[in-house]
Order: structure tokens, then C-alpha cells, then sequence
């Protein structure tokens, strides 16, 4: 749907007019983010550069009965700045600027927009970074990590986005401007801040927060381990974290992710190598780390592995994380799309979930690697496939709701990090009761009481979604 | 006061009575409060499972601190939770929660909103819902858990709590002061720490440096930053907690049947 000639005309009294796109090329780009299977075009893209620029869009919004979508690197990976119903896309794209740092109290005030590793790059000569990594940190923005509540490889010892941000300035969704959470963080009272990250944009636009800053730590080390199969490395984990020793990152990379870096990058691995697990530690204390490392160690070498590299300095360490790092990425040369799943399931579980993956890949016929966050329980099970193909979207998408259900069973969640988004909906209703849904329908309530804020996100069979939903699917091919 | 022993219980009294109140006494609760039918959940208590592995504990929300942590360690498990000066060690969950109790791990281990991961809630209607999951990294919708902490038991009834646990050797090593009695907590950013306690000169019962908290007697000071919470009421001054606490409320709870009077809105 092209824009309408008389919105433009009021959109142009909130912003100059290269803060807005409405050519067909920019509808386009903004249809999807990362997870691409669900698409629909805006009618226009704003690009806003401040909170009241937001607002004015919102309370505009709200008066012409324009649903709007906020989106910020478009990284997403469960179609959570997906227009679901058109409308505007706001874009946080030109909101980029840090306003305060303030180091003695380790925190930080920055417009939503910024992408997250530049907050970290920002205080790292003060020895201290913003901790969620999610492996999209060079671009994916701070927006976009309190709308999922990102995670990332160190999520496992620091925390995921909640535990990081303790304030937000937010435009809600009728388009006033509030100050939600506290600069000093444990307070009595309704924890707003705390229901708002995580929310993927349903209650309103994040436009600037107030982030806290957690010191680099002194000593790290990094070791890169090959197991001839995945259960000795998923149980390695599991005895790892039931020593009681918390390493910072515990990953695992699979003979799937292995093969597509070898293709990509030419990068080996020893023989046999059907898993490798890379574990690190970090600590102010050089003793801590070493003993700590010393656990994993015999942990692993009790589970048989086949090779234990270690690595202190930065350039050794960072050689290690290239296979986590360029995992994904990789995998572009295995097939056209990768649909990358998120469940959780307890850790004690993980090697009886990895095998009803293999299974489940291999019964739907569809090529399957996994790389993911082994600590926290967190699968990714990366489907590679053609989406030209209808019967391969088909397969792809039974084959990842089947593995859902499974999480589910095992006492787990179907996503750690990714988000709900419109990818999953329709699998909130095997997580949660109806009651429970309504439940959180009411908790949305309190900051979204309408259809036009991010609308058909989070929970399903909302109104106007249902209908409109065969739209999104293979709108683009 | 009703003794409850178990959810079916606490489901049937709260869907039958006009006005329930459930927390345990206690010096950070408003008062006074108008009347209202006293449920005592203390009775319901009692792990329903533990994963040690997973660092995870189901728990009844009427169980005490004390006895949680003596079960946990059992399990060389623990909650990461040191009691604050004068506070009851062996407190109930739901009380312990409702009022987002601060205390003396906070500096490393931070507290409530961190570590409860899932609930069971008794709505007004009695009808029993779930939020969250067992799973330590979890998305999946809307972070329900996380409002109830610290909503005073305004917005539903915690019946039963999944809380991460932390391994015995990851505790935070902070000894407990001896008994005390104090007015109020106060906590403010570490750069007003100084100040803060020299304002407050012979009211400092004890100072959590760490956390930039201080436990006090008499009154709260005026701050620059933070909060405080003290005894005898609890009233929100801020216009966004209250209009949002206010549109909580109408969707939780509109017939104001919980916890009456425990908030001034």
C-alpha cells in the first residue's frame, strides 16, 4: 500500500523529509528482519532523532489509526520488528549518540539506536563493558537488546539484558513519554523497567536507557576442546556446572557448524571431531582462573576428548572463538535460508535433547548444525534450507515446532534469547494455558491497551492478526 | 488469621471472601489496614522438587528462608540470600518477595527480580496461573514474574516460586549482623554513599558499603538518589508508579480484593 498523500503531508511537520523512506526499495528492506520467512512492507519508514521526534510520530499514529513497529538493526531473529500489519516502522537508526558516562557509579545513558558493542568499545580504556554479547553486537542496537532481552555467549556468568539495563525513557504506546526503573536498582515497588525489557516492543519505544557497566575482568582463559561425540561434550557441561565452577562462556559447536567452516574458511579440526566445546574462565585472581580451568580440564579429559587447546592472550583467545564467532555466519555455504531455533531446556537434559534433534532433522530430511549456549541450556539448532521451496518451508517449520514441544516437555521454554516475535505463536499455547496467556494479556495491558503498538507479537490470536497472518508468509517470493 | 495448608486451600478462601490479605507481619507493610479476611500461607511450604544440576528449586512461597536454605544445602545448593539487620532469618517467601526485601548478598548477587524465574499465582478468582519456567534463560512472553516482585501481594497471590540457586562455594561470604532493629533501608548510588551515611550520622545501624545501602533507625535522609523503604507505611510518591500501579491493579485485581490498603496509591 503506498502512503497516502495527506499523511505525508502531516509526517512532514514531525520530520525533515530524509527522516522519512517511503520508495518501494525501502518498503522492502524493512519487511523482515533477520528471521525471513514472515514478511510484510510498511507503509513508510521514520527515522526519528529524538525522544519527542518518537512521540509526535506515536501520538500521530495513534490519531490516523496507523499501527507502528519500531526496529532498530533489524537483526532479530523471530520477525519482532516485522510491520505485521503495515503501518510505520520507526526506525532507531539516527538516535546513535551516548549522552552520559559515569564512571565511578559504572553506568551509562545512551539513545537506544547505538549499536551495543559500541557501548562497551565507549568505557573499555575505563576497564569495563556492557555485558550482553549477543553475536550480532557489532550492529544489533541497545533497543533491540531490551526488546528481546538479549543474551549472548557470557549471558551464562553475567546475565542476560535485564540483569544490564536500570533505567528507560520510553515513548508508550499512546505516545507519552516515561521514565521507568531506577538509576539505583532493588527498589520497592512495581518493577516497570522489568517487564518492559523483553516485551519486543509491544509497550512502547525504548529510546534511551540507562545501562550499567561491569568491569573486564583481569585474567581470562580460553580453551578449545574436541570430543569425538556430542554426549561427551554435553556432559562435560553438565559436570562442569556441577562442580560448582561458573566458567563465563560455555559453547558448543557441532560436526554440522565444523563442516561449514571448513568450507567457509578452511579452518580444521582434529580427526574424528564431532563436537567442540569452548569453555571460558575469567576471574581478578589469577589462582581463581587457573583452578577453575584445572576443573575443566580433567572434567573433559575424563570424558575422553580428543584435543585441549588453551589460550591467554587476547590474539590466541580470540583465534580459539573464531569457530563460535564465524559458526553461523558460515553457514551461508551450506544453503540459501538458515531458520535458527532458540529453545531452552534444563542443562542436566541437554544430551538426551541434542539426540531428539539429530533425530528430528534427519526424519523431516532437512540439513541440520547446531552452535549454542551449552551452559544455560540454550539450543540453536540451525536448519539449512531452500525458502523457494514451499515443502522445505513446510518441513523446516515441523521439524523446529516438534523440537519445541520437546523443550517444553523437558521443563524448558521454546526461547532463551530470540523472542517469541510471530514466529513462535503459535507455540505459546503448548508453553502456556490459556489462563496464563490471559494472565499476560493483562500484563500487557497495563502499557498496551490497543491494536497498534507492535500489533500480532508475543501472544497469539490477537485481534486483526489471525486473518491477516497467510499474508506475511511467502509474501515475498 | 486462617491457617492455610495447601493451594486448593488458599484457591477456595481467596474465590469465596470479599477482601484477603496474605503477607506475614511485618515493619515494612503499610499500616494500619482496613479489614480484611487474614490467610496465613505459612502452612503451605515444602520443596515440590530441586534440580541441583540445574540450579533450580520449586518451592512453596509459605516456606521460611531459614528452612529453604537448610533443605538446599542438603543439595550443596543455596539462595544467595544473607538476612538484612533486623530482619526475621527465617521470613516466608511470599512476604520475603512481595515486598522485594533487600538484603546483604545484594552488592554480588542482587535479589529477587534476579532470581525468581517462574511463579504460581492465585488470581482473585481464585483460578491458579503460571508465568515463567524452570529454564535459567527464558523469553517466552511477558515477564509476569517480574511485576510481582515487589507488588505487596496486590496483584495476585504467589503460591509456590521457582527460584535459581547457586552453588554452596558461590554464596556470597557476608556474616549476618547480630539482631538490630531499624527503621528503614536506604540505598543510593555509590557516589552519594558518603554523604549519605554522614547525613544520617547516629540513625546508621549498619552499612552495607558494598551495596551502597544503609540500614538505619529513625528516618530515611533526603536523598539525591535511590530509595528507601521504611516502617509503618508504604505510600508511592512517583506519578509514573502510580498510574501504572493503578492500571495494574484494574487489570489484575479490579475489585481491589488483595492486599487492601497494603499501597497508597
Amino acid at each position: 500500500m503506498e502512503i497516502e498523500r495527506s499523511w505525508l503531508q502531516e509526517l512532514s511537520q514531525i520530520l525533515r523529509a530524509d527522516q522519512l523512506l517511503t520508495g518501494a526499495a525501502a518498503r522492502r528492506g524493512y519487511d523482515c528482519d533477520a528471521y525471513t520467512v514472515d514478511r510484510f512492507p510498511p507503509v513508510a519508514v521514520a527515522l526519528p532523532e529524538s525522544t519527542a521526534e518518537v512521540a509526535e510520530l506515536v501520538r500521530w499514529c495513534n490519531v490516523r489509526k496507523v499501527p507502528f513497529t519500531a526496529r532498530g538493526a533489524g537483526t532479530g531473529l523471530s520477525g519482532g520488528s516485522l510491520p505485521a500489519l503495515g503501518g510505520l516502522v520507526i526506525s532507531t537508526k539516527k538516535l546513535t549518540k551516548i549522552l552520559e558516562i559515569d564512571l565511578p557509579n559504572r553506568q551509562m545513558l545512551a539513545q537506544t539506536g547505538i549499536a551495543n558493542k559500541k557501548l562497551s568499545d565507549a568505557v573499555k580504556a575505563a576497564g569495563l563493558h556492557f555485558a550482553p554479547d549477543p553475536s550480532s553486537q557489532t550492529v544489533a542496537t541497545l533497543g533491540g537488546n531490551i526488546a528481546e532481552n538479549a543474551g549472548g555467549p557470557h549471558t551464562l556468568k553475567y546475565g542476560v539484558t535485564s540483569s544490564h539495563v536500570v533505567a528507560i525513557t520510553m515513548v508508550a504506546p499512546e505516545g507519552d513519554v516515561v521514565e521507568l526503573g531506577s538509576r539505583v536498582p532493588g527498589g520497592p515497588g512495581l518493577d516497570l523497567a522489568g517487564l518492559v525489557i523483553g516485551s519486543e516492543g509491544t509497550l512502547g519505544i525504548a529510546t534511551e536507557a540507562w545501562v550499567t557497566l561491569t568491569p573486564l575482568p583481569n585474567h581470562v582463559i580460553t580453551a578449545l576442546v574436541a570430543f569425538g561425540t556430542v554426549r561427551a561434550a554435553t556432559e562435560s557441561v553438565a559436570e562442569i556446572i556441577a562442580s560448582g565452577t561458573i566458567p563465563a562462556a560455555l559453547e558448543i559447536m557441532d560436526r554440522g557448524i565444523l563442516g561449514a567452516l571448513k568450507a567457509a574458511f578452511g579452518l580444521e579440526y582434529p580427526a574424528g571431531t564431532e563436537a567442540l566445546l569452548l569453555v571460558e574462565c575469567d576471574a581478578d585472581s589469577a589462582d581463581i582462573v587457573n583452578a577453575e580451568m584445572a576443573t575443566v580440564d580433567a572434567i573433559c579429559r575424563a570424558q575422553n576428548c580428543l584435543n585441549l587447546e588453551t589460550a591467554e592472550d587476547e590474539a590466541a583467545r580470540q583465534k580459539l572463538w573464531t569457530a563460535r564467532k564465524k559458526g553461523v555466519g558460515a553457514m551461508g555455504r551450506l544453503a540459501p535460508s538458515i531458520v535458527t531455533h532458540d529453545g531452552v531446556i534444563p542443562r542436566s537434559k541437554l544430551p538426551e535433547m541434542l539426540d531428539t534433534v539429530y533425530e528430528v532433522a534427519s526424519r523431516h530430511q532437512i540439513g541440520v548444525a547446531n552452535i549454542f549456549h551449552a551452559g544455560d541450556g540454550n539450543l540453536h539448532p540451525c536448519f539449512y534450507f531452500d525458502d523457494r521451496d514451499p515443502d522445505q518451508v513446510r518441513r523446516v517449520v515441523e521439524a523446529g515446532e516438534e523440537i519445541m514441544r520437546r523443550c517444553i516437555e523437558l521443563g524448558g521454554s521454546i526461547t532463551g534469547e530470540h523472542g517469541i516475535g510471530v514466529e513462535k505463536l503459535d507455540l505459546m499455547g503448548l508453553m502456556f494455558s490459556p489462563a496464563d496467556l490471559e494472565f499476560q494479556a493483562q500484563a500487557k495491558r497495563i502499557f498496551n491497551d490497543g491494536a497498534l503498538c507492535n500489533p500480532c507479537k508475543v501472544l497469539p490470536n490477537q485481534k486483526s492478526c489471525v486473518e491477516h497472518k497467510s499474508r506475511w508468509r511467502g509474501v515475498a517470493w | 488469621m486462617t491457617l492455610i495448608h495447601s493451594i486448593e486451600d488458599l484457591q477456595t478462601l481467596v474465590k469465596e471472601k470479599p477482601l484477603v490479605r496474605h503477607m506475614s507481619p511485618h515493619r515494612f507493610r503499610n499500616s494500619p489496614l482496613p479489614p480484611a479476611v487474614e490467610l496465613d500461607l505459612r502452612p503451605c511450604r515444602g520443596i515440590i522438587e530441586v534440580h541441583p544440576s540445574d540450579q533450580v528449586v520449586v518451592v512453596r512461597a509459605g516456606m521460611g528462608i531459614r528452612d529453604l536454605q537448610t533443605e538446599l544445602a542438603a543439595h550443596g545448593q543455596g539462595l544467595p540470600w544473607i538476612a538484612a539487620p533486623g530482619e526475621d532469618p527465617n521470613l516466608d517467601l511470599v512476604t520475603a518477595i512481595g515486598l522485594n526485601l533487600p538484603h546483604l548478598g545484594m552488592a554480588t548477587h542482587a535479589s529477587w527480580r534476579e532470581w525468581v524465574l517462574g511463579l504460581t499465582v492465585i488470581q482473585p478468582s481464585g483460578e491458579l496461573v503460571h508465568c515463567g519456567s524452570r529454564a535459567v534463560k527464558n523469553v517466552a512472553g511477558y515477564d509476569v514474574q517480574r511485576l510481582l516482585v515487589g507488588a505487596r501481594g496486590t496483584l495476585g497471590i504467589i503460591a509456590e516460586v521457582i527460584l535459581r540457586t547457586c552453588p554452596l562455594k558461590a554464596l556470597p561470604s557476608v556474616d549476618s549482623p547480630s539482631a538490630m532493629e531499624i527503621d528503614f533501608i536506604q540505598r543510593c548510588l555509590p557516589t552519594d554513599f558518603v554523604a549519605l551515611v554522614e547525613s544520617l550520622g547516629d540513625s546508621v545501624a549498619y552499612a552495607d558499603e558494598a551495596a551502597s545501602v544503609v540500614y538505619g533507625v529513625g528516618k530515611p535522609a533526603v536523598s539525591g538518589s535511590g530509595w528507601s523503604l521504611f516502617a509503618g507505611s508504604y505510600a508511592i510518591s512517583d506519578p509514573v508508579q502510580a498510574k501504572y500501579w493503578q492500571r495494574a491493579k484494574a487489570e489484575f485485581d479490579p475489585s481491589g480484593k488483595l492486599n487492601p490498603g497494603e499501597v497508597q496509591l
